[in-house]
């Protein structure tokens, strides 16, 4: 185990610095100019030669392309994740105030996904073809089905037009104010709960039906195993392998910032930053927020893998 | 010319000497309209302090949310060009001399300059400075701060910008309460006062200014006098304390304002404002303003940016744009009109516009009656276009398809989008859509790359003179074209006439002149599509002291120091 652990932590080196070189070249193709970002249309086109010159030099702009790629590499490794071009902000700050947000939404997104996907499946593939069996089927393929913004879109318009309601939009955290907190993080957590919880159903569903015809299975009924505990110790311990995947890839993506529910929101985590930013071509802070996703889904993969063993006993890593 | 507040004058009586002075010194043609507002008095002996709009009745205390556009990408408010950094920033700083908040129809008002007087040629301004006044680190504010603030200004450091042109030549201490303006070259007193009173002039110290060397980008602290106090910042907003200090005993009355970043004409700026998450918002966009409008709990108003501003800029440099009968011929073909319709999806409002505003070119209701506008003239209009095509030797159209650079946004594609279409149609000009995001327009519109660019916007300004030599002229410290002159315009009677329009001191032949400029631009056309853009502004009625009426300011000229809540 500690082998394998030592050769995937050794491998997660090479994938970030490549990640890096992948971002780093790709900002660099994007068209834009800094200084338009920071001193706007007229500063820029106001500014002498020798004062852009100034001021490129100051920002490192000047310096050779690999320079600039081994200065950013040396900032991360310092933790300076560099500064916004628009706001006057750095990326820290940023990641600091609003991570926790994001994270929150993250894990009460992926908690209600399996609240809902758990018992919609396991009933679906207990009963199948039953009527519950088509509800479930059918809200499942639903909840996946409706972009999670656009239904995000619906709530907040519901709630502002007939309501005259709006969910806070200054950060608040469930430390200071857990009432205004849960506020702010229901609505994105829902909507994406909601999402993944169909996607649990689905593969829990499937991966059960599976399941439950091994012989292990016939074995213990035949036993006469009661048959929720059948279920439980048996069918379910061994059915839960593809859910741990796909939970953990949900919480990668909503880790990474449920950008487009955020929006449409309107919370202030980093969803919300990293589209503002792609819009605004605010190169360090996409930068840096994309390597931070690159880094948050190799984390989550390696727990995810060594969640394995411990999860099914057949799985050793020695 | 010379006149002097006196501190044992009311405030009715100011006002009305400064309403006469001005009037009699600057005349009609360049005095705003006087809106008849509430006159507040100040107590026997005091200097000049303004109240609220129905002060008695107002209430003290509370946290006004403001929904701004924002944030700014740095500090330095002198080498800023954006609404983020004033709009911000101007509540912790006062200015020399400011527009009336509560109604900016109304002249200029003291605000750390209590009184001044101005030499008889305009070339010389003496300014005599409140007392007793300190900024928020505690030093006392003097002349010699006004000296460091205008020196940053007028001549930065090498290595640093700003954006502000003041013909200013030397700013002298002449002790530590009177501080003195020397020209660089006449200015009208409306237009130099109203110079120093845009929003971005704040007074900071002379302490600070020397400790970063000028150099504020990074300074979100840098110590004003103003009627609220730094806080806090953070990436969602900025939060300002009432400054107990302040040097008027009536305000602000509100303890303290938080600065929400939400972009402008956006839903979420909208959701913000409706969802009761801030008290006030500005740059509505059309939608969320009919709601404000509809909602009886809340109040909006519209306001129409002065801005030199057109949808199209033809450079002039380019055969055959830069022969004019091609270019009027192009601003014939388009429906002046339609291209205002195709800019109310996007934002509140937007009217056609003269080159320049009124008493120098047309007004919206002039324009919309008369030739080449009125709807019963369209036909003639374009036939006219044709007969100037064929006058210029392109009767068939041209073969040539020419490069048309259109800044990314949606407004901006459409309107582009309708040019194409009406020149091909109508007068077989060819164009090929280059959309290009907004940083990218800076080196298209310097280097001159482009045919016809969308969104050739120049700002406006107090100083129309300045306006129009930085849209239409030459710079005149480098001899090459101005920075924003897009267009590569080039007339020697137009610079001619904006040197003697620039420095002319009377009203009637400063009117004259402008309207000279004007009918140069009319004719030579170097740009179609002038319209000017609404901005949308809606609050709770519970929001007292805002102006009820547009003006010819804008958030930049808001302090926050006269608003009130009644809640």
């Amino acid at each position: 185990m500690r082998k394998y652990l030592a050769r995937r932590l050794m491998l997660v080196i090479p994938t970030v610095l490549g990640v890096t070189m992948i971002i780093f070249i790709a900002m660099r193709l994007l068209p834009g100019d800094p200084l338009v970002a920071i001193f706007g249309l007229e500063g820029a086109r106001r500014m002498t030669p020798e004062q852009r010159a100034n001021l490129e030099q100051a920002l490192g702009l000047r310096d050779p392309v690999v320079v600039q790629y081994g200065k950013w590499l040396r900032d991360i490794g310092t933790g300076e994740f560099g500064k916004s071009l628009l706001r006057g902000d750095s990326v820290t700050q940023f990641v600091l105030r609003r991570g926790p947000i994001t994270l929150e939404i993250a894990v009460l997104a992926t908690l209600l996904s399996w609240m809902i996907g758990f018992p919609v499946g396991i009933i679906s593939a207990l009963r199948p073809n039953t009527r519950m069996d088509y509800a479930g089927r059918f809200f499942s393929i639903l909840f996946v089905a409706i972009p999670g913004f656009w239904l995000g879109l619906v709530a907040v318009l519901t709630l502002i037009l007939w309501f005259d309601y709006k969910a806070p939009i200054l950060p608040v955290y469930p430390w200071e104010n857990p009432w205004q907190n849960l506020q702010m993080v229901a609505g994105p957590a829902v909507v994406m709960g909601l999402g993944f919880g169909g996607f649990v159903a689905r593969i829990v569903r499937s991966s059960l039906l599976e399941v439950i015809q091994e012989d292990y299975v016939r074995t213990a009924r035949a036993k006469g195993v009661h048959e929720q505990l059948v279920i439980a110790r048996h069918a379910l311990r061994n059915a839960i392998l593809p859910v741990i995947t796909w939970s953990s890839l949900f919480l990668g993506v909503a880790l990474g910032g449920s950008v487009a529910i955020e929006k449409a929101f309107g919370v202030p985590g980093l969803g919300l930053t990293m589209i503002d930013a792609i819009l605004d071509r605010d190169l360090p802070v996409v930068q840096n927020l994309v390597l931070l996703y690159v880094v948050v889904f190799v984390v989550v993969n390696l727990i995810t893998d060594l969640s394995y063993a411990w999860l099914d006993p057949r799985i050793r890593y020695d | 010319m010379k006149w002097r507040l006196r501190k044992t004058s009311g405030f009715l009586g100011l006002l009305v000497a400064v309403v006469l002075v001005l009037a009699i010194a600057v005349g009609p043609a360049a005095m705003p309209a006087l809106a008849a507002a509430p006159a507040p008095t100040a107590q026997p002996g005091e200097p000049f302090y303004m109240k609220a709009i129905d002060h008695d009745k107002a209430k003290r205390g509370g946290t006004l949310r403001l929904a701004a556009h924002g944030p700014p990408s740095m500090f330095d408010i002198y080498a800023s060009g954006t609404i983020a950094n004033v709009g911000a920033q101007s509540p912790m700083y006062d200015l020399l001399v400011r527009q009336d908040p509560r109604d900016p129809k109304l002249p200029i008002v003291p605000s750390l300059a209590t009184s001044w007087t101005i030499s008889s040629d305009g070339m010389t301004y003496t300014f005599n400075l409140r007392k007793g006044v300190k900024f928020h680190d505690g030093t006392d504010f003097s002349a010699e701060d006004v000296k460091a603030t205008f020196d940053r200004i007028v001549f930065p450091p090498a290595n640093l910008l700003s954006l502000r042109s003041l013909p200013i030549k030397e700013t002298v201490v002449l002790d530590r309460h009177t501080v003195q303006m020397k020209l660089s070259e006449p200015r009208d007193s409306y237009t130099f006062l109203a110079l120093l009173a845009g929003g971005w002039n704040v007074i900071t110290s002379k302490k600070a200014l020397d400790k970063y060397k000028g150099d504020l980008k990074q300074v979100d602290n840098f110590p004003g006098t103003g009627p609220f106090m730094y806080k806090s910042r953070t990436t969602e907003s900025w939060e300002m304390v009432r400054n107990p200090n302040y040097w008027n005993p009536y305000a602000p009355y509100v303890d303290r304002i938080v600065h929400v970043w939400l972009k402008a004409w956006t839903p979420e700026l909208a959701a913000a404002l409706l969802g009761g998450q801030v008290d006030w918002a500005m740059w509505l966009d059309p939608s969320a303003y009919q709601k404000v409008k509809a909602n009886p709990n809340m109040s909006g108003v519209l306001w129409l940016a002065p801005n030199l501003s057109s949808w199209i800029g033809f450079n002039t440099d380019r055969a055959p744009l830069n022969d004019s009968r091609v270019r009027r011929a192009l601003h014939l073909a388009l429906d002046q009109d339609a291209l205002s319709k195709i800019t109310q999806q996007f934002v509140p409002t937007a009217q056609l516009m003269d080159y320049l505003p009124p008493p120098y070119g047309k007004s919206y209701e002039e324009l919309m009656t008369e030739y080449p506008n009125a709807a019963g003239t369209r036909e003639k209009a374009i036939a006219d276009a044709k007969k100037l095509m064929a006058d210029a030797g392109y009767p068939n159209g041209i073969a040539k398809t020419f490069n048309f650079v259109v800044r990314e946004s949606p407004q901006n594609r459409q309107l582009a989008a309708y040019a194409q279409a009406e020149w091909e149609r109508l007068l077989g000009v060819k164009t090929r859509l280059d959309v290009v995001q907004v940083s990218a327009m800076v080196d298209r519109q310097v280097a001159g790359t482009f045919d016809m660019i969308s969104h050739a916007a120049c700002l406006g300004g107090a100083d129309l003179g300045a306006t129009m030599r930085m849209c239409y002229s030459i710079n005149k410290a480098t001899g090459k074209k101005s920075d924003s002159n897009f267009t590569n315009f080039k007339n020697a009677e137009f610079d001619k006439l904006l040197d003697q329009f620039s420095i002319e001191l009377a009203p009637q032949r400063k009117a004259q002149l402008g309207r000279q400029l004007n009918q140069i631009l009319n004719n030579e056309m170097p740009n179609t599509g002038l319209t000017t853009d609404g901005r949308a502004y809606g609050w709770y009625n519970y929001v007292k002291g805002l102006p009820k009426v547009g003006g010819n300011s804008d958030y930049n000229t808001y302090q926050w120091d006269f608003v009130w809540l009644d809640k």
